[in-house]
């Protein structure tokens, strides 16, 4: 069940995700598939009104349709540790890192979200890794 | 009392002849004796009265039934470029009952087919993201994909259409119990209107007994000399079905009215004709009573009462009068006559125009092909036991809940298809059962699963209750355990295929034997797995530990623990082909494992989801260790124990054989790029089947992918995996084109460090070097 309001100030908001985003080569979406890319607008649309139950309904329909489109389980992810599910949201961003090919931005992104999962899970070992990692796709 | 008015009655007939008056006292003793008879009487009738109405309460109050929630399988979504035949949309079409209509003019759930080309009206659903109004769409269809979607009303490209779900069953999750009830609000108008017209015109005005109708159907049965007409009420008629015997005598026909007359005077009209939609009998299958609308509706038409058409309504309530005289199924001609009746009382009474009636007289009864006792028992099953564990039973309990499921009908009707056609051509013995499930891939939705040889048989559900040695479908997992090691095992690594003899600590003496009987030397883990060499297995497996082995095993999704005997490295551990399912689905996901589930979302009546698990994803194995043993599992179906399917099937696929020992199970698990399924073949009693996995199983396994998945399956490979030329035989580095040259993916470090010599001049070191890495 994925409440309404993010439950930690560490976590990046909507906006400030969004921007990100932007920076992090969201325009190079991989997907010449209408329907897909209408669930993916549909679910953002969702996420900044703050519908996250919505959002996350629709992301689920888009992978059963497009199971390795990466920057929908990035948005899970993002979903699942908003709504303080840092073990479950560090496995859908290691899903997203799994689909994301060459596209470093999106992987730093999704290690970002595994950094603060590791902070609310309290593993340092955790956020140590997610450092190193982008720490060397930055260099990249 | 009793001893006192004894005394009293002797002393007054001694004073009565002294006082002559003997006729006055003797009136006046009649009539106390009318009067105490009248008393007994009255009290006698008003105790039968109490008994009959306390019996109307009892039986009644447990007619009064809970609604059931209603199960919806996954909705069909259609975009431009998905995989799908002209064949399978038509099939999805009439698992929704939609119906091919010639005239211009479609209605929802209708369409219009022209070879690849189908024009549909969709009925709007209220899903529980959102609602997906009506639409009228084109599909075209070439080279079996979506090539066009349009939306005809708008005359503009549609990126998305998601059709109203097929509608499963009724249950009841809290207690088991199967059943199609309707409660009145949801039974259409022109139901009512009919049954009434037809049955009891004054319902709404009579006390439970109509007498003016009693009176008529006397006249009318003594002008006839002959029983024609029936003056019951539906109460009446109601009250006979749940209280009395169907014998005919007037003491019965006298309890029926007085027991209308009570029952009408404790409970609504409303209530009581609720109860008689869902209690009248309207036909028989097999040996089961078809009582109700709401299952005579799924029973011939095969689809939801909300959803008949007039002409279909009509010839329902026609067989109010006699369900087995008038059966549609039986007797056409007669059920189209009474339907035809019920038709011409609705246009006499106004109710629909004299070109409605000549176009629904004429049409023809169509039965549904599905219409059969149960479908889909194993899914259900399924269903039904993941409500309980995953979901508050204090919510389960609410009526009129909505489970949606992931449930893919198409899917599910090729699966059994494989395995009614297939399982008769490996053995004539009817005895021979099989099991199947199919999962998706990417976040284990189970679409299909089929529990028994006969699908429809709701007993034994052998997919996930049987529990059987799972033979070499455990040797990936061993491999794997194995492979975690890179430092000490890479694909290339040699293993000794010799003679092997274990002592146990229980001084058992343990020698496993390879399929062929013979021993290969030194073979690479690569060829061990593909060939599914048993000693090899067994070595590796005995090298890195048993308990090791049961916690991969657990890491892939199983969490029951294993037997640490050294013969588990064979596959002597009992699992279901649920089980099977969910190991292989970790494999398929590239190491993520999603628990198995069939139920995505639970709407109470009001259409709020209950409180559900979203998709849940967990990797406990590597990638890149995973992506060394599927790119061995491709390997096993092109060129190991599963080579068939390489000429079967178009797509590529990735996979395992499986046989217990003395042939007692053949199993196949394997995964494409959009579907997992697992299949098994056996005898209930564990006897010797005389299959291996490549013989029985597989072949189930092939027809069904062949029908249902068109993506082949990749092996996603991470960062640090090289791919490197070796040599078969000696495990080290070789060359492309080099004879005996294959191409494997090592975790960057552990590639061999040495080089085969290239032979058969095909490639060399130089050439090697410039072309081949």
């Amino acid at each position: 069940m994925i409440d309404e309001k993010p439950i930690a100030d560490a976590l990046l908001e909507t906006n400030q995700l969004h921007a990100w985003r932007l920076s992090a080569g969201e325009k190079r979406i991989a997907t010449s598939n209408r329907a897909v890319s209408q669930l993916l607008q549909q679910a953002d649309e969702m996420m900044g009104a703050a519908n996250y139950q919505q959002a996350g309904d629709k992301l689920e329909r888009l992978v059963r349709i497009e199971p390795q489109f990466a920057q929908a389980w990035s948005r899970l992810a993002w979903l699942a540790l908003n709504n303080g599910e840092a073990q479950r949201s560090q496995q859908l961003a290691q899903r997203s890192i799994s689909y994301s090919r060459d596209n470093n931005e999106l992987k730093i992104l999704n290690w970002r979200f595994i950094h603060q999962a590791g902070e609310l899970l309290g593993s340092t070992e955790i956020m140590q890794q997610a450092a190193e990692m982008i720490k060397i796709l930055g260099a990249e | 009392m009793p001893k006192k008015a004894p005394r009293a009655g002797k002393k007054a007939n001694k004073e009565a002849p002294a006082k002559r008056a003997l006729p006055v006292k003797k009136k006046s003793k009649n009539k106390r004796s009318y009067l105490k008879i009248a008393i007994v009487m009255l009290a006698a009738s008003l105790a039968y009265l109490a008994y009959l109405d306390v019996k109307i309460i009892t039986v009644f109050e447990g007619r009064i039934w809970q609604l059931p929630a209603r199960v919806y399988a996954r909705p069909l979504e259609l975009y431009e470029g998905m995989a799908l035949g002209a064949a399978q949309l038509q099939a999805e079409l009439d698992t929704l009952n939609y119906s091919a209509e010639l005239s211009l003019a479609l209605e929802p759930g209708q369409y219009q087919r022209n070879g690849n080309r189908f024009d549909i009206v969709t009925r709007g659903f209220e899903y529980w993201d959102g609602a997906e109004v009506s639409r009228y769409i084109r599909v075209e269809i070439s080279a079996g994909r979506i090539s066009r979607l349009e939306d005809l009303n708008k005359n503009e490209s549609l990126a998305l259409v998601r059709f109203d779900p097929a509608y499963l069953a009724g249950i009841f999750p809290a207690h088991g119990e199967d059943r199609e009830l309707v409660r009145i609000e949801d039974v259409p108008e022109a139901l009512i209107m009919m049954l009434l017209l037809i049955e009891d015109r004054r319902y709404y005005d009579h006390p439970g007994v109509d007498i003016k109708s009693i009176a008529r159907a006397f006249v009318a049965n003594v002008k006839a000399g002959r029983t024609v007409q029936g003056g019951s009420t539906i109460t009446q008629q109601l009250v006979k079905n749940l209280f009395l015997t169907p014998t005919q005598s007037v003491w019965r026909k006298a309890n029926e009215a007085l027991m209308a007359v009570l029952l009408d005077a404790q409970y609504s009209k409303q209530k009581i004709l609720e109860t008689y939609l869902n209690e009248i009998y309207l036909g028989q299958d097999q040996d089961r009573a078809i009582h109700g609308f709401g299952l005579a509706s799924l029973h011939y038409f095969g689809k939801p009462l909300q959803q008949l058409a007039l002409d279909e309504i009509a010839c329902l309530v026609g067989l109010v009068k006699g369900a087995s005289y008038y059966n549609p199924v039986r007797h056409p001609e007669r059920a189209t006559e009474r339907r035809n009746l019920v038709l011409a009382a609705m246009q006499q009474n106004g109710l629909i125009t004299s070109q409605q009636f000549a176009q629904l007289s004429n049409k023809k009864i169509k039965i549904a092909r599905h219409g059969k006792r149960e479908r889909y028992p194993a899914y259900l099953d399924l269903v039904k036991r993941q409500l309980k564990d995953t979901y508050n039973s204090e919510d389960l309990k609410s009526e009129g809940l909505r489970i949606f499921t992931a449930f893919n009908p198409y899917v599910q009707q090729q699966t059994e298809k494989a395995i009614v056609t297939v399982l008769p051509q490996l053995s004539k013995d009817q005895r021979l059962q099989a099991a199947a499930i199919v999962v998706a891939p990417n976040n284990g939705e189970v679409l299909a699963v089929v529990g028994d040889r006969q699908p429809d048989y709701a007993g034994f559900n052998r997919a996930l209750d049987i529990q059987r040695h799972i033979g070499s479908l455990i040797k990936p997992a061993i491999y794997l355990s194995a492979l975690k090691r890179s430092d000490k095992y890479t694909l290339a690594t040699l293993v000794d295929d010799s003679r092997l003899r274990v002592v146990g600590d229980d001084k058992q003496i343990w020698q496993p034997e390879n399929y062929d009987h013979q021993y290969h030397g030194m073979v690479t883990v690569y060829e061990a797995l593909v060939k599914s060499y048993n000693i090899p297995a067994a070595r590796l497996g005995l090298d890195v530990g048993l308990g090791e082995i049961s916690k991969t095993i657990q890491q892939l999704g199983i969490h029951s623990r294993l037997p640490p005997y050294p013969s588990m490295t064979l596959g002597a551990v009992d699992m279901s082909p649920f089980d099977v399912a969910s190991i292989y689905q970790t494999f398929a996901a590239s190491g993520f494992h999603s628990p198995l589930r069939s139920v995505v979302a639970v709407l109470d009546k009001d259409g709020r989801p209950l409180k559900r698990y979203p998709l849940d994803v967990a990797r406990e194995v590597a990638p890149d260790v995973i992506a060394l043993i599927n790119h061995t599992m491709l390997g096993i179906a092109e060129e190991g124990t599963a080579k068939k399917l390489a000429t079967d099937l178009e797509i590529k696929v990735a996979g395992k054989t499986g046989t217990s020992d003395d042939l007692n199970d053949s199993w196949f698990a394997g995964f494409s790029g959009d579907t997992v399924a697992v299949v098994w073949v056996g005898y209930d009693d564990n006897r010797t089947t005389g299959l291996t996995g490549a013989t029985g199983a597989l072949p189930i396994w092939s027809k069904l992918m062949k029908s249902v998945s068109s993506s082949s399956f990749e092996v996603l490979m991470p960062d640090n995996i090289s791919m490197q030329w070796i040599d078969r035989e000696s495990g080290l580095l070789s060359g492309k084109g080099c004879e005996n040259a294959i191409e494997l993916p090592f975790i960057k470090g552990s590639e061999p460090k040495s080089e085969a010599e290239c032979t058969a001049g095909s490639a060399s070191g130089w050439f090697r070097k410039l072309f081949g890495d």
